[in-house]
């Protein structure tokens, strides 16, 4: 009789006292190798419950988004001089500050207009999503794309930068740029795979040292200029070469054409990367999230103006000219020349080397912060893989950290790990995203015309005409020497994310069309099982038991002849064993196609419409890859044919192969 | 009838020590959840565990109850049973634990 209640009334009656309930599985799980390293590598694996944003005050947050940003201080005024160096020599020192006055009025537009970004979207802001809710998907993609690729390329530069002040410190590792750079990117993600968290201090003390350091050097340089302390450098070997020669007074009239003044302005740009940094990581910021978020983006824009514009200012009465090698840097020049090289002053300027080091090092930690978010936003619009949005061992989107590093490790090694080499590929996609966005705000202005909506236009449209001539600009001067690169990738990229769009957005419709309806239907009326054997072996066996399980209507094993002496004696071995719910068929083969041999038995069986067949296939488990490259993978063959068939299932009846071999038979 | 003491003032026993047919007060973590259904009625059954040791809670005729998600910690009481084979509390008190 069988009892329709859930539970009897305990009593004494029952034979078998109840078991408690094990909290885990009481077999021995034991876990991969693989899982074992990652467990030692990144620390134990994170609930899903402790995703959760520390909110972060100003000063703190103005470290952990603006490292980004004021590090780009550490090279600009270098890329500067770069270009104008070689076009009108030491006159290049009278047209720096110019330059970067040009730039610092960009950078205040720019503030200006993410001040507004930052209010109206204040959840998840960044470009990305300010040009997907104003001009759709397609040109989301390109804004996205832009930024990826620069946030790639800020790695690149970073750690090249980085490294470059490390080098300046310490000459002696010139020859090592390249590993010293890939081991910063490999630190780094490291570091971001175990999710150690935006947290203050890891940020706060580098950038804050930095600005202090930078200060400190702005300060006693403007001192000793007064005093009248400050001398120039001399030129030295291994400084770049000028095309012409002018005097440091008035460069304006010594052939600094205005095509000069447009490529040391464009290549300025750089200095204004990352400002968009904040905006993208608005609720992260303490309540209230937007205005705290504004005025850190004032204060970072205010730091970085101060030091971009202290040191073009010192530089251009220190004359540092840029060496070749990109090492030692301008920075790095000024530093020793406003310290001085006696006790104090060494102590300093290894302070500030090891400060710029640090920040430039972080600089490429905010874009693995971004990057990976991004990534996840593109995956989940079905415009990336779908690996991009998974949360890893330790909460981060591990997938897209590897493949930052990876693409970054890729650049630094193409060019050397050269600051300059990367430069002409930087800054388009930024300042891409940057008219995007920035147009993208314009037309929410005009599409909800909140209170002060005409001012919002003014500032957004400005800042969208500006963007767009900076990258016009870098383009036209750096087109050759690398831009192009990136203005073939961003177009490439796009096509790309579309192309894989589609295909996604078709597989869901595929997968979801009426999937309830499906789920419901009345199911076939009979059900056979065919177990496939090749020979009377322990795996077969496996199978054959998990087969007499099973209660289909009808059930069989099957084997493919391709050699019909051996078929014999499997029939013969079979009869032996009197299984007599499992009879065995023997289907001749005499092509030797046994896949395809199996797919017609499977068809026949199915081709009647309302037969659900069950194709059980022995599957041996090796312990090592190279033992399972022994065998051919006939089980995997039918497998794949027969599964094409409707109403046809296979199930793989597993068999782990053991370490230790069986028993050999005495004979 | 028995009066059952409020949850809260009794202290809960590690899951590990519960007795067959004694009465007790446990505090979990919601491990894994079913509705078993039994003829026309159902039951929501969830498996409670601490670092000693898991058991089944088990509501009867219910197919939700509100509360009993994934992962809440909760505290149960009620008198330990059986249900298919395993220690059981049936229609236990709960009390939701803030997260």
């Amino acid at each position: 009789m069988r009892t329709m209640g859930p539970s009897r009334p305990p009593g004494p009656a029952t034979d078998k006292a109840p078991k408690p309930f094990p909290a885990r599985p009481p077999v021995d799980l034991p876990e991969s190798r693989r899982y074992r390293i990652k467990n030692r590598l990144l620390g134990p694996p994170l609930d899903t419950d402790q995703l959760e944003h520390e909110r972060l005050g100003i000063p703190v947050a103005l470290a952990v988004f603006s490292s980004d940003c004021i590090s780009s201080s550490a090279y600009a005024t270098e890329e500067i001089l770069r270009v104008l160096f070689v076009a009108v020599g030491v006159a290049a020192f009278s047209l720096v500050t110019g330059v970067t006055v040009a730039m610092l009025v960009v950078l205040f537009f720019l503030i200006l207009s993410y001040r507004e970004t930052i209010k109206e979207y204040p959840t998840a802001g960044g470009a990305y999503m300010v040009t997907r809710d104003n001009f759709g998907l397609i040109p989301a993609q390109v804004a996205g794309v832009s930024l990826l690729i620069d946030y790639v390329l800020t790695v690149a530069v970073s750690t090249a930068a980085g490294t470059a002040a490390l080098i300046s410190a310490f000459p002696g590792m010139s020859p090592y740029g390249v590993p010293i750079s890939l081991a910063f990117i490999g630190i780094i993600a490291l570091m971001n795979l175990k999710g150690v968290r935006e947290s203050g201090t890891v940020f706060a003390i580098p950038t804050y040292f930095f600005i202090g350091m930078m200060g400190l050097m702005l300060v006693i340089g403007v001192v000793k200029l007064i005093g009248g302390n400050l001398s120039t450098i001399p030129y030295a070997k291994g400084m770049l070469q000028a095309k012409t020669q002018g005097s440091a007074a008035n460069g304006i009239f010594y052939g600094a054409g205005l095509a000069v003044m447009l490529h040391a302005f464009a290549v300025s740009g750089t200095a204004v990367t990352g400002v968009e940094a904040i905006s993208n990581g608005v609720t992260a910021f303490k309540k209230p999230e937007w205005l705290n978020a504004r005025r850190t983006l004032v204060i970072m824009g205010s730091v970085l103006g101060t030091l971009f514009f202290g040191l073009s200012f010192l530089a251009s009465h220190v004359h540092p000219v840029p060496y070749e090698s990109g090492y030692p840097t301008v920075i790095s020049q000024v530093a020793k020349q406003v310290f001085g090289s006696n006790g104090l002053g060494s102590v300093l300027f290894y302070a500030l080397q090891a400060g710029t080091m640090l920040i430039l090092v972080l600089a490429a930690n905010t874009s693995f912060a971004d990057f990976p978010r991004l990534a996840s936003f593109h995956a989940g619009d079905n415009f990336m893989p779908k690996q991009l949005t998974k949360r890893g061992h330790r909460l981060v989107f591990s997938n897209g950290i590897i493949f930052l590093a990876g693409s970054a490790a890729v650049l630094i090694v193409a060019t050397g790990a050269k600051v300059e080499r990367l430069i002409p590929l930087y800054a388009i996609g930024v300042f891409l995203s940057f008219t995007l966005s920035q147009a993208g705000m314009a037309k929410h202005h005009r599409t909800h015309k909140e209170a002060g909506w005409r001012k919002g236009i003014f500032i957004n449209g400005f800042g969208a005409l500006l963007s767009f001539v900076v990258l016009i600009i870098f383009i036209r001067f750096k087109f050759m020497e690398g831009a192009w690169v990136v203005i073939l990738l961003i177009p490439i990229m796009v096509l790309l994310l579309t192309r894989l769009n589609k295909q996604y957005e078709s597989e869901d419709r595929q997968l979801k069309h009426d999937a309830a309806v499906a789920a419901t239907a009345p199911v076939l009326r009979r059900h056979v099982v065919l177990v496939f054997v090749a020979r009377l072996d322990q795996s077969t066996a496996r199978a054959i038991q998990y087969a007499r399980t099973l209660v289909p209507d009808e059930m069989r094993a099957v084997h493919v002849a391709w050699d019909r002496q051996a078929a014999e004696e499997l029939a013969e071995a079979w009869r032996n064993l009197g299984l007599s719910r499992v009879p065995l068929e023997l289907v001749d083969c005499p092509d030797r196609r046994v896949a395809h041999a199996a797919l017609e038995v499977v068809a026949r069986e199915v081709a009647d419409g309302r037969t659900e067949t069950t194709v059980l296939l022995p599957h041996r488990l090796y312990k090592r890859f190279w033992h399972r490259l022994l065998h051919d993978h006939t089980g995997d063959e039918i497998a794949n044919a027969v599964s094409k068939l409707e109403h046809a299932n296979v199930t793989m009846v597993p068999f782990v192969m053991g370490e230790t071999e069986a028993p050999v038979p005495a004979r | 009838m028995t009066v059952l003491p409020d949850a809260r003032h009794s202290a809960s026993a590690p899951i590990g020590s519960i007795r067959w047919r004694e009465h007790t007060h446990i505090s979990g973590t919601i491990r894994s959840m079913r509705v078993q259904p039994w003829g026309n009625v159902a039951s929501l059954e969830c498996v409670v565990v601490d670092d000693t040791g898991g058991v089944l809670l088990v509501f009867l005729g219910r197919r939700r109850v509100v509360g009993i998600e994934l992962g809440r910690q909760i505290d149960a009481e009620g008198t330990v049973g059986a249900h298919r084979g395993y220690l059981a509390i049936l229609n236990p008190v709960i009390e939701l634990i803030a997260a």
